[in-house]
């Protein structure tokens, strides 16, 4: 039996349970994205909340600064169609504030959790929010959809290239409707810039260069006691043991290798992704890369403080992704498309062209050529639409995993060459590295025990 | 900066400089492994499984007299570096050792701080010595170390591999049979699946689900072997079943589906 089109999977199961029913017949108790999806109507953010059986049921992993400021409070608690009731982290502090701003806003009192396992056995979630530091993107995400949740998990996707495949395996084997953070797909310069990009406003593309900053020295700090509130064995969790000091958590993960990639997969994850957006490289990647960083001159942090990588493209594109532009005419952060007639450079704040005519061309609907998903000044908002809207009808996102893990992979793809100091090809298609087994060695690693992926 | 032991000790030496000596030794290690540079890999190599398990006499203390005025045993040699360097020297291996270097990390692995640093670099090493090493680890009494042992097993293959995961598949540890069966979905032989199905039909609710979660896995792991009609016979299997939670069968369902 098929599945229907449209119908999520609790609708699905339960209508396919007992005696084999037509797919129009539909379970007469749906709740949760069931029922939105067989309502089949759009998302309105309209500031009251739709009836409870129309709201997504989510718990929040990581209830860290982003997870509670950004989206919990910023986000999930104004949502209509979202409603939380579980919050985990292994920060009591964390996880006690994330509850008392849900209880403030909901007069609920949400689960509370240390393990992430835990949360993942409730019935009732719908889906997961994973706002925890990089290297525990993969082991959460999977877990999340081994119990069937729909994912929404922050960017960069992966700490390793070999997580991002499984993650994809994963979301593709049990079906999940799995949105990446990458939000700058959802807004609106963004898009327009790849929409003059893809329907060839600035002609052929030559180069693109990404900026996307350095980061300051920090200073030691001695190894000291963790404090009580902080399971730090379970905050390293996949990760080496390694001895605690404040400095190495909360925020400045970023710039520890054994959690993360430092700028590059910080801030390379959103505009490295938009390239591949551009480029319409979104289930490929290129086929070579180089680079140059310097390390860190006192602290300890072991990612690579300032670099210059250079990527090659198949069809002969060339990416360059530095921490600043070479000489000042645009602004530190940002990206520069120079194609064969202008030049666009966009960033947060604005976009400009080589000619100010080129900006004001805007699409027919037949022309589009990426994913609209919305109008909303906010990107967040339409990029949570997104991903509810897609919930009800099950198709990919705009920011899909495999999205998200071919653009981690560019960033991936960087720091490896730069820890490996020679220039490097890479094989899109089976994913590997060519005739550089080492450097295959660097695709995964291994975890440290009990986790496994 | 010269590979030697007054470099290594310096991974003992304050914060920043253990750090500022590992982070060039990790760099000086990468570098070995460029094409052409396989002299070098092994000389950094053989040094540092050489220096891993190396030890020094004892130092030197006034020993109390014993009973009837006679000396005292002298104290037995003491390692040169400190558990934390040793782990840091097994991380560095783990980049460029090879078979020859495996019987050190195995004398490592016998001191329980080190086993899991040993494990890891073994697990980036994909030699049959270091899966030899592996598959001599699960007689290693603790389960906490065995389910590391047993992940590192999942990504290889071969018969001898196989065998030791099954026969796992009754391991007394909880942790240790999960973790079985999740290390045979990722290596394609069908004869595992009668092992695993048998799990799933337990009681225990969470062996139940990690069996049946493993079935989804080794299905698609036989599938894109090649073994569609394996791989089938496993989905729908679970499709019938009642005992089957609601993911699962709809995996099943979406891998059926996949195969046409």
């Amino acid at each position: 039996m098929s599945e229907p089109k449209g119908l999520p999977r609790r609708g699905f199961l339960k209508a396919s349970a007992g005696t084999l029913a037509a797919a129009s017949a539909l379970p007469t108790m749906l709740t949760g994205k069931a029922a939105l999806a067989a309502n089949n109507k759009k998302t309105e953010t309209t500031g009251a909340s739709a009836p409870p059986s129309e709201r997504i049921t989510v718990g929040l992993i990581g209830c860290g600064d982003l997870g509670r400021r950004l989206h919990l409070s910023g986000k999930i608690l104004k949502h209509p169609n979202l409603q939380c009731v579980a919050v985990c982290d292994v920060d009591q502090h964390h996880v006690i504030d994330a509850a008392r701003r849900v209880r403030n806003v909901t007069n609920k009192q949400p689960s509370m959790y240390h393990d992430f396992r835990k949360l993942l056995e409730r019935k009732d979630l719908d889906a997961v929010f994973v706002v925890t530091p990089d290297h525990w993107h993969a082991l959460c995400s999977v877990a999340a959809m081994e119990a069937g949740k729909d994912v929404y998990c922050e960017k960069p996707l992966t700490l390793t290239i070999d997580e991002g495949r499984k993650m994809v395996a994963a979301a593709r084997r049990y079906g999940t409707v799995f949105q990446t953070g990458s939000m700058q797909r959802s807004d609106l310069r963004f898009r327009q810039s790849v929409e003059l990009v893809r329907n060839g406003k600035i002609g052929k593309i030559k180069t693109v260069q990404t900026y996307i900053g350095t980061v300051p020295d920090a200073d030691w700090e001695p190894y000291q006691t963790p404090p009580a509130n902080l399971d730090w064995n379970f905050w390293l969790g996949p990760a080496p043991w390694a001895d605690y000091f404040p400095g190495r958590c909360h925020y400045q993960f970023r710039w520890f290798s054994e959690y993360s990639g430092g700028k590059m997969t910080d801030w390379g994850a959103h505009h490295n992704d938009q390239v591949q957006w551009a480029l319409g490289m979104d289930q490929s990647g290129p086929v070579f890369v180089e680079g140059t960083g310097t390390p860190f001159a006192k602290g300890p942090y072991n990612v690579m403080r300032a670099f210059e990588v250079h990527y090659r493209y198949a069809n002969g594109i060339d990416l360059f992704c530095m921490s600043k532009p070479k000489n000042k005419t645009h602004d530190n952060n940002g990206i520069l498309y120079e194609g064969s007639d202008g030049w666009i450079f966009v960033n947060r704040k604005k976009i400009e062209a080589s000619d100010p005519e080129i900006l004001k061309w805007q699409p027919s609907p037949d022309e589009k050529k990426v994913i609209d998903t919305g109008p909303s000044e906010d990107n967040w908002e339409n990029h949570y639409g997104n991903w509810i809207e897609c919930i009800k009808t099950r198709e990919r996102p705009v920011c899909d995993v495999e999205v998200g893990h071919r653009s981690a992979t560019v960033c991936h793809l960087g720091n490896i060459a730069m820890a490996l100091g020679r220039p490097l090809k890479w094989d899109p298609a089976a994913e590997q590295f060519v005739g550089d087994d080492e450097a295959n060695n660097l695709v995964g690693r291994p975890m440290r025990a009990p986790w496994y992926l | 900066m010269d590979l030697d032991t007054n470099t290594l000790k310096k991974l003992d030496g304050n914060q920043v400089t253990a750090f500022q000596t590992y982070e060039s030794l990790l760099d000086m290690a990468r570098k070995a492994t460029a094409p052409g540079k396989a002299d070098d890999r092994k000389r950094i190599a053989a040094f540092l499984a050489a220096e891993l398990n190396a030890t020094d006499p004892a130092p030197k203390e006034e020993p109390p007299k014993g009973k009837n005025n006679e000396p005292v045993k002298e104290k037995p040699p003491v390692p040169r570096y400190s558990m934390s360097a040793r782990s840091q020297i097994i991380q560095l291996l783990g980049i460029v050792a090879g078979d020859d270097e495996v019987p050190a990390l195995v004398t490592a692995s016998q001191e329980l701080t080190l086993r899991e640093p040993v494990r890891g670099s073994l697990d980036r090493m994909r030699g049959q010595a270091a899966t030899d090493a592996l598959l001599a680890a699960l007689t290693d009494v603790g389960p906490e170390y065995r389910v590391g042992v047993v992940n590192s097993l999942g990504v290889r293959g071969g018969k001898k591999v196989v065998q030791a995961l099954q026969g796992l598949t009754d391991d007394v540890d909880n942790e240790v049979r999960l973790a079985a069966w999740d290390a045979l979905a990722r290596i394609p032989d069908a004869g595992s699946d009668a092992i695993i199905a048998a799990a799933a039909k337990c009681k225990c609710p969470v062996a139940r689900l990690g069996a049946n979660k493993a079935r989804v896995r080794l299905a698609e792991t036989l599938a894109r072997s090649g073994d569609k009609a394996a791989a089938r016979r496993i989905y729908e299997d679970i499709r019938r079943s009642d005992t089957v939670a609601p993911a699962q069968k709809q995996a099943a369902e979406i891998g059926i589906k996949a195969l046409g």
